[in-house]
């Protein structure tokens, strides 16, 4: 339904002089209301339109059964399910396309959903607001989800490209290196994605293993997720490089300065002052 | 904690953590102990860094264990749909056998041993159901402890 042949074969026509409106009809109508009202909450005007056009369950259920392909994410299925509580209305069949709500796939969809809209992504929900959030599995895995929810991916790939700043990508390094290779592939197009809208700031490339692990011998390195990190403007931070003197504990740095020549003379230096 | 049991828990590398910890403890922040040639950190002024960071989240689970359970639980599943009865208990043991160590960190018991051939799949989906269902609407289960402990030091699961 709602295609736009037939959305219009079934819109009403009237001419006022000059002006021509085209009416759309009921049952298309339940079904704009009903998008707008889970969008807006019971408080809306949708949602007040909605109950004065007294659907019927039928021209409902098609209607959610339509608001569902514009959003699959489980949370607008829970926010859709209580719209339909609040007015009274049931759904007499499975709303969702999916055999069962309560797949391992739609509860891990929930799951990442409720701990991306804690970290501030607009969700319908907050059901983690207890939680303390991991941002970097959760970008792991949210990669590897990938298109079972092509919402969550742009809403999290657009957070990562506000919000790198935020990520410590030695740690998701560490983290890639224990997960299985499909994780690895997915979060090379996801880091690929996130450099390309963050610019040059950031250099999340694509770190597949395939790329990363078999280089052929002096070949030049490729430019990888976490290779040519460079500083964002006024960052005055500045990460150590390896040709930094090595960072010592105390008590060897002490050793280390009376021993090398270099140390002795500031020792000397100091006792002198 | 040891530098070794710190930098196995937040994911980052030893020398990470021990250039870290060196920082925290001259900035009078941790105390150091040394034992045998490891060094053991722990808060130097618990009050006044819980006054600044301010009040802790009531849930602080292990992410990386828990998506890795919830990764493996999704694989299973798909698998279950494709594959016949013969090789399904092939694909449960094995996902088991990865997500033994991730439902260690996360404190939920194992299966039982007793459990085998084509009670195994039926098993795992209802501890998914249980575990996963509650992380899905953000409860975590009673029993669970929801710190983040020592994580072991795991390799890629394939």
């Amino acid at each position: 339904m709602l295609e736009r042949e037939r959305l219009e074969g079934r819109a009403t026509v009237r001419t006022y002089g000059g002006l021509e409106v085209h009416l759309p009809a009921r049952e298309d109508l339940v079904c704009f209301r009903l998008y707008a009202a889970v969008d807006q909450g019971e408080r809306s005007r949708h949602f007040a339109d909605l109950r004065r056009l007294s659907p019927t369950p039928g021209q409902l259920l098609n209607a959610a059964r339509w608001t569902r392909t514009h959003d699959p994410s489980p949370p607008f299925l829970g926010e859709l399910q209580r719209i339909l509580g609040l007015s009274a209305w049931r759904c007499p069949m499975a709303i969702s396309s999916r055999r069962s709500a309560a797949t391992f796939a739609d509860q891990s969809l929930a799951l990442a959903w409720g701990a991306w809209t804690q970290l501030g992504v607009s969700g319908w929900t907050s059901t983690h607001g207890d939680w303390a959030v991991d941002p970097e599995p959760l970008i792991l895995f949210t990669a590897w989800l990938g298109d079972a929810d092509p919402r969550l991916r742009d809403e999290a790939t657009d957070w990562c490209v506000q919000n790198w700043r935020h990520i410590s990508k030695a740690r998701l390094k560490n983290l890639l290196r224990e997960q299985p290779d499909d994780v690895a592939a997915a979060f090379g197009e996801f880091g690929a994605t996130v450099a390309a809208h963050a610019g040059n700031q950031l250099a999340w490339g694509n770190p597949s293993p395939a790329v990363c692990r078999h280089r052929p011998f002096n070949a030049p390195k490729p430019q990888t997720a976490f290779t040519g990190v460079a500083p964002p403007p006024g960052d005055v931070r500045r990460r150590r490089s390896s040709r930094d003197p090595p960072l010592l504990p105390r008590s060897r740095r002490r050793h280390h300065e009376r021993c090398s020549a270099r140390g002795r003379d500031r020792l000397h230096q100091a006792e002198r002052c | 904690m040891s530098v070794a049991a710190l930098a196995v828990a937040t994911g980052y590398t030893k020398r990470n953590v021990a250039d870290e910890c060196d920082t925290l403890q001259r900035a009078g922040v941790l105390s150091v102990r040394a034992r045998g040639n490891r060094f053991y950190y722990s808060l130097a002024r618990r009050p006044e860094l819980k006054a600044f960071v301010g009040e802790m989240p009531a849930v602080l689970p292990d992410w990386t264990a828990m998506l890795n359970v919830a990764r493996e639980l999704v694989v299973l599943e798909r698998l279950s749909e494709d594959t016949g009865l013969i090789t399904l208990p092939v694909h449960a043991r094995e996902t088991l056998r990865l997500i033994s160590d991730d439902l260690d960190d996360l404190h939920i018991g194992a299966l039982s041993n007793n459990i085998q051939g084509l009670d195994l799949w039926p098993a795992l989906r209802e501890l998914g159901d249980v575990h996963l269902g509650a992380w899905s609407i953000g409860q975590w289960p009673s029993g669970n402890r929801s710190e983040a402990g020592g994580r072991r030091v795991r390799r890629a699961s394939s």
